[in-house]
């Protein structure tokens, strides 16, 4: 048995400001974390906004809503919102919250720095959408229209939307980085006595891997988008022909960042899964050493499968064999973590509470990504997949799905350690079901939209896809109306309700489980002892 | 497997190698950034 | 059975999950999904007329029935333990991490050697040998087409036969607004189709003049992107007459769902007839810059080229999209001087901006595109409508005569 201290003296020289103070120069790592969730929570209903005005003009052929400009900036900057503004700071904040309190450390190693990496976020956030609302005052043209892509040259041509997202993204990309560099150094340093790195748990692990591809990538695309916002206003053709340059080139170097950038979103839900997997099975995790293995093999292929996602641009052809062989290859890691979560089931005693709901909604929805991800690999069958629904539908069953729904399920898991308080349990079963039906009502017809031939980021479109069309946005909007039982769950629960130990859940392992529910201010004052 | 937890000293220690080590990876991006300003095809 | 469980689940009060109802539910969604997969074209591909989307369509079906099993087969496993390994009836917990013992160690390999075979060899050995006949483009081509994309519309080249011309969507903007009723072929109609001969290999090169836009004809199997200043190929073999439609395939700008592309594929004789009515056309047009056009001639047929080339920008009454598309009505460029006094071409003005286009903007370089009569026409119309009254024209003859 760990030997928990007990409670530290009170340090009544310490600045414990109050107010909105607190929050503002707070280096402690839950209430760090407690900002990241909440931003991210805000910023999801505000993308979730974008998406349904989209559906909503989608529902019937002809442009009933909106001008085909407005409809393109709706699109892109709702994937902005969700990728950058939504799931990495909620990944984040699972990463502030959970590390220092699973690794036994008193806080961060860089507890200021973790403080600046949020206050980047809500300054970014409001540069990427300030333009929407210039553009009803008269002020530019609106918010970048080219799609999260930003390729060139329609983002060279584009209005000041594409330079107001080109400065959000370095923001936001700096942000990464100091949290990364922050969660690297904090798991190098700072664990307990008697925690090795395989001791490690592997939500931790997840958000290693994912801190290095961080750093790795995220400085590609601040240069592809500097090279981009030169060529836009100080002469420079980059991206230009008629300079000597290449628009493929900036293909190149976006999806450098942008393919890792998609493990980068799944990884710290793939650490933390096996963590409720093996809880409600009342079972230790399977594999651990083979899912670390794994994370590491698929953070290593990840960065060398990039030309996958412009396959139709006229690469030559070795380039063309190469990318869909080492694509095909990321299967193999990924099959070896789908073995090992259902192997940590296997044989267990289960219970169905709403965690558990949702991690086994997210494997079977996520297997969906990963085997529709198989397809769209081929080079011989993907020309007719390309910037087509097909794609679309692909990638959020991976990012919805996977990581959007794995969030969730940490969010229900670790919600009673954060607050003290359990969650209603049937709000939350309710909002699961709701949830997943709607879910694939929404994008199941989108598969076949995209094999019929609808192709992506259209207004409008043919009278055959009009059918499909309606059952999605159907869909959608019972899907986004259902995350405000969420939202209210867990506003209820920080509220009060029912006392959680610091056990929580019948099964759980770990420290974490050994401080009580909420942590105190200072979560481990002295180090606990490692069994 | 019985070991001391860390004295305050060697907290500090640690905190000193982390900055080390975080301004360390920070140089590293910062060199793939401008490295990634001279690709050209 | 079934019906037994069921029973006992209604008796049982709380959120327990139904977990016995799941698998039966899954089961039969998923056992029909082979079935979609091969014969019905609502939920697959439009039906393919070229070898290229035969094969594509083949691997996709082989693929899909790969994923439906492995998808079923997995789950199957998963959804038993679900329902056998549960607390509520009672199951206790195994406490193992890992194989142990040679069998259990088979059953951990074994899947991941089959996903080995179905990756590298099942699916990739027959995908590089497809690879390579679709991006084979020169063996035995019998034509060429040149297909150039712009904002928003794709201009159509015969090189061997000099026939060009400029393939704009035909669906009127009525019927996008809803003042009208759709059409069959609503947003899949164009003014000036691409003929293509049955049962030849056309050799397709691709780019663009302004952004990257994509050539897609589902039935073709093709896509492939245009990329301004570089050229792209690809090829198709049409093997059925028919009228075939496809889309823009790359975000290009805020009319992207609305530059189809339509083509007519005909019997050889047809296409070789239609061939050259074009090259007479070509001729005809050409001939036009040999006169000397009255300026009412000019404005009528300048209208006619504004509404197809420039009134999705600059707006039918001129009024443009500032600031993206500055309006022409009142524009200081268009009042400013039609020629230099030498007779040449002033750097940004009026005719500069038609010819040459703006560099980093959406404003395209129309030399290519316009002939000498269309260029003259549209100037002349520009600066004699929408309350502009410069009163000056220009002839087909001095637009030639500045390229």
């Amino acid at each position: 048995m760990s030997s928990v201290t007990t409670h530290p003296a009170e340090h009544p020289a310490e600045y414990h400001p109050g107010g909105m103070l607190r929050w503002l120069t707070t280096t402690n790592h839950k209430d760090i974390g407690t900002m990241y969730m909440t931003f991210s929570l805000i910023m999801f209903f505000v993308g979730g906004l974008m998406i349904l005005a989209v559906r909503a003009e989608l529902f019937q052929p002809g442009l009933q809503l909106m001008k085909p400009e407005f409809f393109n900036q709706l699109i892109g900057v709702h994937a902005l919102v969700m990728i950058f503004a939504a799931l990495m700071p909620a990944a984040t904040g699972f990463a502030n919250w959970m590390i220092p309190l699973m690794i036994g450390a008193p806080d961060m190693a860089l507890p200021r720095l973790n403080n600046w990496g949020f206050w980047l976020l809500p300054p970014a956030a409001i540069l990427l959408t300030l333009p929407f609302t210039l553009a009803l005052f008269g002020v530019g043209d609106g918010a970048i229209a080219t799609g999260w892509t930003f390729y060139a040259p329609l983002s060279v041509q584009g209005g000041m939307g594409v330079d107001f997202a080109i400065l959000a993204v370095h923001i936001l990309g700096i942000s990464s980085i100091m949290g990364s560099i922050n969660i690297i150094v904090t798991i190098f340093n700072m664990r307990a006595p008697g925690m090795t790195m395989m001791k490690l748990p592997l939500f931790a692990w997840g958000w290693l891997i994912t801190a290095f591809l961080l750093i790795a990538t995220l400085p590609v695309l601040a240069g592809a988008v500097t090279m981009l916002l030169t060529d836009r206003h100080f002469g420079t053709h980059f991206f230009d022909a008629g300079g000597g340059g290449d628009p493929i080139l900036f293909q190149h170097l976006f999806w450098f960042f942008g393919h890792p950038e998609v493990y980068i979103l799944l990884l710290p839900v793939w650490g933390l899964i096996p963590h409720v997997l093996s809880t409600f099975s009342r079972k230790p995790t399977y594999g651990y050493k083979a899912q670390v293995y794994s994370f590491i093999a698929i953070g290593l292929l990840s960065v060398v499968v990039w030309a996958h996602h412009f396959f139709t641009a006229g690469l030559p052809v070795p380039a063309l064999i190469y990318f869909m062989f080492s694509t095909m290859a990321i299967s193999l890691p990924l099959a070896v973590l789908f073995f090992c979560w259902i192997a940590t089931m296997w044989k267990g005693a289960m219970t169905f509470e709403t965690p558990m709901l949702f991690a086994v909604g997210f494997i079977v929805l996520f297997g969906i990504a990963g085997l529709t991800g198989l397809i769209l690999a081929d080079v011989a069958a993907d020309a007719q997949y390309h910037h087509s629904y097909f794609v679309v539908a692909h990638f959020h069953y991976a990012l919805f799905a996977g990581g959007i729904m794995g969030v969730m399920t940490g969010v229900y898991y670790w919600l009673p350690k954060w607050t003290g308080h359990m969650y209603n349990e049937t709000l939350g079963k309710l909002h699961f079901w709701l949830t997943v039906v709607s879910f694939n009502l929404t994008f199941i017809p989108q598969f076949f939209l995209g094999l019929a031939g609808m192709p992506r980021r259209i207004p409008d479109y043919a009278l055959q896809f009009a059918e499909f069309n309606a059952i999605s946005t159907v869909g959608a909007f019972i899907l986004g109306v259902s995350q405000l039982l969420f939202a209210w769950n867990v506003w209820m629960c920080v509220r009060g309700g029912q006392k959680a130990t610091a056990r929580v859940w019948e099964g759980s392992e770990g420290l974490e489980w050994e401080l009580p529910s909420p942590p105190p201010h200072h979560s481990w004052e002295v180090q606990p002892q490692v069994r | 497997m019985d070991q001391q937890p860390f004295s305050s000293a060697d907290l500090e220690r640690r905190r000193v190698a982390s900055r080390r080590l975080g301004w360390l990876i920070g140089a590293v991006a910062l060199l793939f950034y401008v490295v990634g300003l001279f690709i050209k095809r | 059975m079934a019906s037994r469980v069921f029973q006992k689940h209604n008796e049982k009060t709380g959120g327990e999950l139904p977990a016995n109802r799941l698998p039966r539910r899954l089961f039969a969604a998923f056992a029909l999904l082979p079935c979609i997969a091969s014969a019905e074209y609502k939920f697959n591909f439009p039906e393919p007329v070229t070898p290229i989307a035969r094969e594509t369509l083949h691997i996709h079906n082989e693929f899909m029935l790969i994923i439906t099993i492995l998808f079923v087969v997995v789950f199957a496993i998963m959804i038993y333990s679900m329902i056998r390994h549960r607390k509520s009836v009672g199951h206790q917990p195994a406490k193992f991490t890992g194989p142990t013992g040679k069998l259990q160690w088979f059953w951990a390999l074994v899947p991941f050697a089959i996903l080995l075979f179905i990756d590298f060899i099942l699916m990739g050995i027959p995908a590089v040998q497809a690879i390579i006949t679709m991006e084979d483009t020169k063996t035995r081509a019998d034509m060429v087409l040149k297909v150039t994309g712009m904002q928003w519309k794709w201009q159509y080249e015969y090189p061997e036969a000099g026939v060009k011309f400029i393939s704009t969507l035909s669906t009127p903007r009525d019927q996008i607004s809803n003042a009208e009723s759709k059409g069959e072929n609503y947003l899949l109609e164009v003014d000036n189709p691409v003929v293509l001969p049955v049962g030849k290999k056309v050799r397709v090169l691709l780019t663009s003049t302004d952004v990257i836009h994509t050539w897609w004809v589902p039935q073709f199997g093709v896509k492939r992107d245009a990329v301004p200043g570089f050229l792209r190929e690809t090829w198709v073999l049409i093997e059925k007459p028919g009228i075939y439609r496809g889309q823009c395939a790359e975000l290009c700008g805020k009319d992207h769902g609305f530059m189809p592309v339509v083509v007519h594929a005909v019997p050889e004789p047809e296409y070789v007839a239609w061939l050259e009515a074009k090259k007479a056309e070509a001729k005809a047009a050409a001939g036009g810059a040999d006169r000397t056009w009255s300026s009412d001639e000019l404005i009528a047929s300048g209208k006619e080229v504004y509404e197809k080339q420039c009134a999705s920008c600059h707006q039918p009454n001129g009024q443009g999209l500032p600031p993206a598309f500055p309006a022409l009505a009142g524009s200081p460029i268009i009042k400013g001087p039609l020629l230099g006094k030498d007779g040449k071409i002033l750097k940004d003005s009026h005719v500069d901006r038609v010819i040459n286009g703006k560099a980093g903007t959406a404003m395209q370089a129309f030399r290519n595109t316009l002939s000498d009569v269309e260029l003259a026409a549209v100037i002349t119309y520009e600066r004699n409508s929408f309350g502009n009254r410069q009163g000056d024209m220009i002839q087909p003859a001095q637009i030639k005569a500045l390229r």
